[in-house]
């Protein structure tokens, strides 16, 4: 399959504009600039564009929420805090290619009336944020951003933002919390950032990853877009593959790749040639998926049938020498520290979590601890603000569900076998 | 009136019998105590003069919570409580008005810390109502007249420690013990 | 209409709700406890789970708003489990402290874990552990036993507006902290502490001295600070008030307090209060009898009386005392002694430029709601800073400015500096051509109405170009036009006038001028006023020129209708203000002076020469609670009751009448009782036993009062009043124009700080623990130039006497003034300042005292 997404990104000088013009950039600007805004919208309905952030919604739906509100201005930010952990799919677009997710916002900005876009960027890529203030300028001095794109009426200004470091802020509404100047914790729904969002102006939050497919999909047409990858979400998908293969890295295939494909074909195998113990398939807070499981096609509409969700796309491959207990402890330790410290269940039961699965993983476990772990986890799941502590809880569920022998033993043993063995 | 009656009214047969248990009593020892100078002993749980408890290291038990006091439902126990320098709250007065005292032990039942109790003593009569005004230290030296030795202590122990004393928690777990520091 | 079902009951809604407040209304409980009505939703706390039909998760009840056809259960086996799940989170890390803990008894969390919660713990690890925090000297913080509710937090900035609280931190380490450290520097309204559901932030009066339930006695009152008139509630334990706490619905604060009204009521219980009454023998105040101190005062006044005739007795009212005080006060001057010699503070500012304003507009011009100030959309102050004299006016002129209302302010306004406001800082002593400019510009905008001729053919007088105006005051002409263009598009204004205004040079000139914006403009005036009664006094008549009701004195029909009412004469001749009793005792011609709860010695200007004005006297009585400047010169001392001692009425600034109730038992007399002695002692007789029968009196007598009673004011306060306000009786508009501004150098002003309201609060120890002593205010630029610091002593003179104050560098502070208060002992502005009377108002002009400032020797 033709790159699209990492078009060009072997060359070094990707992110200047000449570069990205001689390799075909900004004509669908021009295109989408001829067409109607609502005909762009019909053609990304067409095309079956889903959020690339996790939850997969559909974003033409998204967008005639936004542009049929009546009050002005619109805003569009781009969700570029890539705080998910196992997660590095926007960061070669950011770094390589950010001409191309400049192109994509002025194309959703014409099609949702809205002048104005900020990139919400991750506290952590400070490369990226000179790379892109670098691309914006360029892309002002050429004409493709501010009063009078390309000559025509159309007006868009784009600024970057940067995150001060929180992963409760690639939660929508945190962003705009954040954007707005206020600490970073979720906001009620509704109502939804489409009709009350930064500014209390009606708001869309996409993605780095599906403004990136913008271009593409206008300069293909929707229809031609839709016959990519699987039928219920198609388009291209970036793969961000780490842990425990031979080639770990970024990989841009057709959304519904299998996930044994991703790891056995294109990542080829487990590395050393050892067994294959678990996968976490899109992010640390998506259902880990022991090896007998991974036979399925990761996109939004089947994973959840395999119980799991694509939610990023970040595949974690975990061999037979890691001790899962641990694994689960340092996810815990990872969602007990960004709990932004609203809701009581999340900020105390996150916590909690992590301090009776570092009592097991430290060999002082007690009996009952597992049900307790299961108990606590159905005391967040389902009553917390936002999706945080959701994950959290369910890491620990699905880790318990898959793989209860391995914490039993860890108390029984009041230590690791794995790591044991390993060392 | 019947010939059996008849009968047993000339043999006089109700009197022998009510005579039969004089005799009987006449050779047992008798059941009246001379008290004083015989006591009763208390039975077990009495509930008698109010104490208020001293801790392993003599001093009172007592924060000044007020719990006993909203209990009592003759309202005769006066809690005034006060920051100390350090901060810390401080039971500036403890006062039990005895002769309202209904002695129901509510207050003890009431308080976390068992810090009130009720002795076994009963024996206080006095010849003024100022005297039954029990202040705190009238009852702190109650307590070492009372359940000083192994008999106070045995006692204390069966019937008025409170149940958050015998509460096992789980090893480092925060839990309160007492705080204040009352002016000994 | 909606209808919703919650537990089987179909509830029927008029206007969209969230389906807690649904379930409030049809009495079905759900729990909280992050939510608090007065507060916007936040829905963090997740104790209000409901689950609602086709509902996929749990909702919380308190941000979901109930649509038509919902149906919702709260009492589901699921439900109790989360609840208990929820308060077992909760509780993993709060300490279980509650035998020591004040909050216990009123503990919502305790309250919530009693009902719902689990009850035994799980968690067994080591509890997040937090040091109590004593740095503040009103407020302590114990952040283990916070349950981030954020309730403090969103009071604070939502409704207070002063935002100097926030959590700190994320997750479990978040935890409620000043944004100034472990001190609040804020504006210690303390409403973030009856915001608190646990003990995470509480008072430090009274700490641990008593526990919720032993508070046996709870009176509701009015506070006895400003003019805004607080409904508060003393909780009391053995006759000494241990907290005075906010009801939620009471119509002027509605559950909001301010550092006065919350922690100032200590004075009650204070030991320096007088408790028997004082005669001076040999030049000594000794302990004396009610007896002989009442017939002594009886007696002296009497000789005097006969010898001098009334006219050489004057009285001073008190706008700290009841209307009922005040009523009976003047009726015995007007009665007993047969003179109209009878004033009180109020003439400072608020009575003159009352009655300047009513001469214009009519009877309760100014009497205007203060809640209404929040649906203002302009709100103009000038002369002050509403936020520190009647903070709670203050705050709804914030709540304005949230809802979208433009500020704009004459001068810098520190309490709405966050609020963006409008601001125009003219020149020292330029208002006069700023406001020239801005009737001006109103004037060609919106036309002359033509309703109230008197003012209009002042207004035509008025001619001031924007360019000028602006030229003079020193602000820019595009500010100046967006101000005048602001104030002339708002539709529903409001004018909020501080006492700076009144007493500056030229204040009539000034008045005629605001008057003439608010006419124009068609806005409602708000007139600040410092003290509890002010408005109170000035409607009994204890004023030289009125009549109880505000009647003119001068009108004969008037003085028929009272003569009828009391059975005797009332003097025809206008008696003096209050200004005029120091200089008539100066010249030797007032003998004797009664003053009722009032301080002149160092509540008006030019202290030194009032003292020794009152040293002439033959004979000085005064009624107080302490001993003040002035109660240590006088011959007789009563000891009076404190406003939490006794019923009676105070008139607040919008002219509604509030009940204030007895709280706490002291022996002695109210002020009137005192009167009514010292009066039948004289032979006239007044048959009151009680405040009521005053009240009573009162509404028979005053016709602005009438058809009034305690038992309608029992209920809640009365506005507006069923009587007839006086109509008609506009007279011509006099005016003073001030003199030209003199310019350069230093002029002396009068900070009205928050924490503190005159010779009362420095009582308080918790206010004075707040703002502890008297400061000399002045600009950064003011240091620099004289190469000052912080907290070098310096001495401020003027040419009446000097005072040695330590500096505060204080941004607010406009170059040209020397800022201090009029608070503490000995170091009171007012020393400074020399006596000089607005000409028609006849209020002391305060900003014309030039003042030096220098480093004082050692």
């Amino acid at each position: 399959m033709e790159k699209v997404l990492l078009k060009n990104i072997e060359n070094p000088h990707s992110a200047d504009i000449d570069e990205y013009k001689k390799a075909g950039g900004y004509r669908s600007l021009s295109k989408a600039l001829d067409m109607a805004s609502k005909d762009i919208i019909e053609e990304v309905k067409k095309a079956g564009l889903r959020g690339r952030g996790g939850a997969g919604f559909p974003v033409a739906m998204k967008w005639t929420f936004a542009s049929g509100d009546p009050k002005f201005p619109k805003y569009l930010l781009c969700n570029a805090d890539e705080g998910e952990p196992g997660t590095f799919k926007d960061r070669p677009i950011l770094e390589k290619n950010p001409h191309l997710l400049i192109e994509g916002m002025v194309i959703s900005g014409y099609a949702l009336g809205a002048e104005y876009g900020y990139i919400y960027l991750r506290g952590e890529y400070p490369a990226a944020k000179d790379i892109l203030n670098k691309a914006i300028s360029q892309a002002y001095e050429n004409g493709y951003l501010g009063d009078g794109i390309l000559g025509k009426k159309t007006r868009f200004h784009l600024a970057v933002h940067q995150g001060a470091g929180a992963y409760i802020c690639g939660e929508e509404t945190a962003l705009i919390e954040s954007l707005e100047g206020d600490k970073g914790q979720p906001r009620i729904k509704p109502p939804f950032p489409v009709n009350v969002g930064v500014f209390s102006k009606p708001t869309v939050v996409n993605n780095v990853e599906t403004l990136a497919n913008l271009p593409y999909l206008i300069g293909i047409g929707g229809e031609a877009y839709a016959r990519i990858g699987s039928p219920e979400c198609p388009g291209p998908k970036i793969y961000c593959v780490s842990g425990h293969v031979e080639r770990p890295g970024v990989y841009e295939l057709p959304m519904g790749t299998s996930l044994k494909d991703i790891i056995y074909t294109h990542c080829g195998g487990i590395k050393g040639g050892k067994k294959l113990k678990a996968v976490i398939p899109g992010g640390i807070s998506t259902p880990v998926l022991p090896p007998e499981k991974i036979d399925c096609p990761m996109d939004f509409v089947n994973m959840p049938k395999h119980g799991s969700m694509l939610g990023s796309g970040a595949v974690i491959v975990m061999d037979e020498t890691v001790c899962l207990v641990k694994v689960c402890y340092r996810a815990l330790k990872f969602f007990e520290h960004e709990s932004c410290g609203k809701c009581t269940p999340c900020r105390e039961g996150t916590g909690w979590l992590r301090s009776i699965l570092g009592r097991i993983e430290s060999g002082e476990g007690m009996e009952g601890d597992v049900d307790l772990l299961l108990s606590v986890a159905g005391n967040i799941i389902g009553k917390t603000f936002c999706p945080l502590g959701d994950g959290a809880a369910s890491v620990t569920q699905n880790f318990i569900k898959h793989f209860r022998p391995e914490f039993e033993a860890h108390i029984k043993n009041k230590g690791c076998g794995a790591r044991q063995e390993k060392l | 009136m019947t010939s059996g009656k008849i009968l047993k009214t000339v043999f006089f047969v109700e009197i022998l019998k009510g005579l039969a248990l004089t005799f009987r009593t006449l050779f047992k020892h008798p059941v009246t105590r001379r008290y004083p100078k015989v006591k009763v002993p208390a039975k077990a749980g009495f509930r008698g003069l109010h104490a208020l408890a001293r801790n392993a290291e003599g001093r009172m038990k007592c924060v000044g919570c007020g719990l006993c006091g909203a209990y009592c439902p003759s309202k005769c126990i006066h809690i005034y409580t006060s920051e100390g320098d350090d901060h810390a709250k401080i039971v500036d007065r403890y006062e039990i008005d005895v002769l309202r005292c209904i002695f129901c032990g509510f207050c003890v039942e009431a308080c976390p810390f068992g810090a009130i109790t009720l002795s076994e003593h009963y024996e206080y009569s006095e010849t003024s109502r100022g005297a039954f005004y029990m202040t705190r230290e009238k009852l702190l030296e109650n307590w070492d007249k009372y359940f000083a030795g192994p008999k106070g202590e045995r006692y204390f122990k069966e019937f008025w420690l409170p149940q958050s004393n015998t509460y096992s928690s789980y090893e480092g777990q925060a839990m309160f013990r007492g705080r204040a520091k009352g002016k000994e | 209409m909606i209808t919703v079902t919650i537990n089987g009951k179909e509830i029927k809604l008029e206007k969209p709700v969230t389906v807690l407040e649904a379930a409030r209304s049809a009495g079905i409980k759900i729990p909280t406890l992050c939510y608090h009505e007065q507060l916007e939703k936040y829905g963090g706390c997740r104790l209000c789970l409901v689950e609602v039909e086709k509902m996929p998760r749990l909702q919380t009840a308190c941000t979901l708003m109930a649509a038509d056809g919902m149906v919702v259960r709260t009492e589901t086996e699921a439900i109790a489990d989360v609840r208990r799940g929820v308060l077992e989170f909760l509780l993993i890390n709060h300490p279980l402290d509650c035998p020591y803990c004040d909050k216990a008894g009123e503990c919502e969390l305790q309250d919530l874990v009693e009902k719902y919660g689990p009850t035994t713990g799980r968690f067994k690890e080591k509890k997040r552990k937090a040091p109590e925090s004593l740095e503040d000297p009103v407020l302590v913080r114990n952040m283990e036993r916070c349950v981030v509710c954020t309730r403090c937090v969103r009071m604070c900035e939502g409704v207070q507006g002063a935002a100097a609280i926030g959590v700190i931190n994320r997750g479990g380490h978040s935890h409620v902290e000043p944004f100034s450290g472990g001190r609040f520097e804020c504006e210690y309204c303390g409403n973030c502490v009856s915001a608190c559901p646990v003990g995470a932030i509480m008072s430090r009066l009274h700490r641990h001295s008593y526990r919720p339930w032993q508070l046996v006695s709870e009176t509701e009152t009015i506070c006895p600070y400003c003019g805004v008139g607080c409904t508060l509630v003393a909780q009391v334990r053995d006759d000494v008030i241990k907290r005075v706490v906010p009801r939620i619905g009471t119509p002027v604060n509605n559950g909001l307090l301010c550092s006065r009204g919350r922690f100032g009521y200590e004075f009650v219980g204070s030991k320096e209060r007088l408790t028997t009454p004082l005669i001076k023998k040999n030049g000594v105040l000794e302990q004396s009898t009610w007896e002989e101190a009442i017939g002594f005062v009886a007696r002296r006044l009497g000789e005097l009386k006969t010898r001098y005739g009334g006219d050489a007795i004057a009285g001073i009212a008190s706008p700290r005392c009841t209307n009922e005080d005040n009523y009976v006060f003047q009726k015995f001057m007007r009665v007993a002694l047969g003179t109209n010699n009878i004033d009180s503070t109020a003439r400072t500012g608020y009575a003159g430029a009352q009655a300047f304003i009513e001469n214009i507009f009519g009877q309760g011009a100014t009497a205007n709601l203060i809640p209404g100030l929040a649906n203002a959309d302009a709100v103009l102050i000038a002369g002050g800073d509403p936020t520190a004299v009647n903070p709670i006016l203050g705050l709804q002129i914030r709540s304005c400015a949230r809802k979208g209302g433009n500020i704009l302010t004459i001068g810098h306004v520190k309490g709405v500096r966050h609020y963006n406001p409008a601001e125009l800082k003219p020149n020292v002593h330029t208002e006069a051509a700023l406001l020239e400019g801005v009737v001006t510009a109103l004037k060609e905008k919106k036309g002359l109405p033509g309703s109230i001729q008197t003012l209009e053919s002042k207004i035509k007088e008025i001619h001031r170009p924007l360019d000028d105006a602006a030229r003079t005051c020193g602000v820019t002409e595009k500010d100046l036009a967006a101000f005048v263009e602001a104030l002339s598009t708002a539709s529903t204004p409001a004018l909020v006038i501080g006492k700076e205004v009144i007493q500056s040079a030229g204040g009539s000139y000034n008045l005629l001028l605001l008057s003439a914006v608010a006419y124009l403009v068609n806005a409602r005036i708000h007139l600040l006023s410092e003290r509890a009664n002010e408005q109170g006094v000035v409607d009994m008549g204890c004023a030289p020129d009125l009549l109880p009701g505000c009647r003119p004195l001068s009108y004969v029909e008037f003085r028929r209708r009272y003569e009828a009412a009391w059975k005797s004469p009332i003097p025809e001749k206008q008696g003096m203000t209050i200004f005029d009793m120091i200089d008539a005792a100066k010249a030797g011609s007032l003998r004797a002076l009664y003053v009722m709860g009032e301080n002149p010695v160092f509540n008006l200007p030019n202290a030194k020469g009032v003292e020794a004005a009152l040293r002439g006297l033959e004979l000085l009585v005064v009624q107080d609670i302490f001993m003040t400047e002035t109660a240590r010169m006088a011959d007789v001392v009563f000891p009076a009751l404190s406003w939490a001692e006794r019923e009676g009425t105070f008139t607040n600034m919008e002219r509604r009448l509030q009940l204030l109730r007895k709280a706490v038992n002291r022996e002695g007399m109210e002020d009137w009782r005192i009167v009514v002695e010292v009066a039948g002692n004289m032979g006239v007789r007044m048959h009151f036993s009680s405040a009521e029968d005053i009240f009573a009196e009162i509404t028979r007598v005053s016709p602005l009062h009438r058809d009034l009673s305690y038992e309608e004011l029992e209920k809640s306060g009365i506005y507006p009043y069923k009587g007839e306000p006086l109509r008609g009786v506009t007279g011509d508009i006099a005016v003073a124009k001030p003199a030209a501004g003199d310019g350069g150098g230093l002029f002396l002003g009068i900070e009205r700080p928050l924490f503190h309201s005159g010779t009362l609060s420095r009582r308080a120890p918790g206010l004075v623990k707040i703002y502890e002593t008297a400061v000399a205010r002045i600009s950064p630029a003011t240091a620099a130039a004289r190469s000052l610091k912080e907290g070098d002593m310096v001495r401020v003179s003027s040419v009446i006497g000097y005072l040695e104050l330590p500096v505060a560098v204080d941004f607010a502070v406009r170059d040209a003034l020397v800022m201090i208060t009029n608070n503490f002992e000995g170091r009171g502005a007012l020393s400074l300042m020399e006596l000089v009377l607005d000409p028609v108002l006849r209020a002391p002009v305060a900003d014309k005292t030039a003042v030096t400032i220098e480093k004082a020797g050692r």
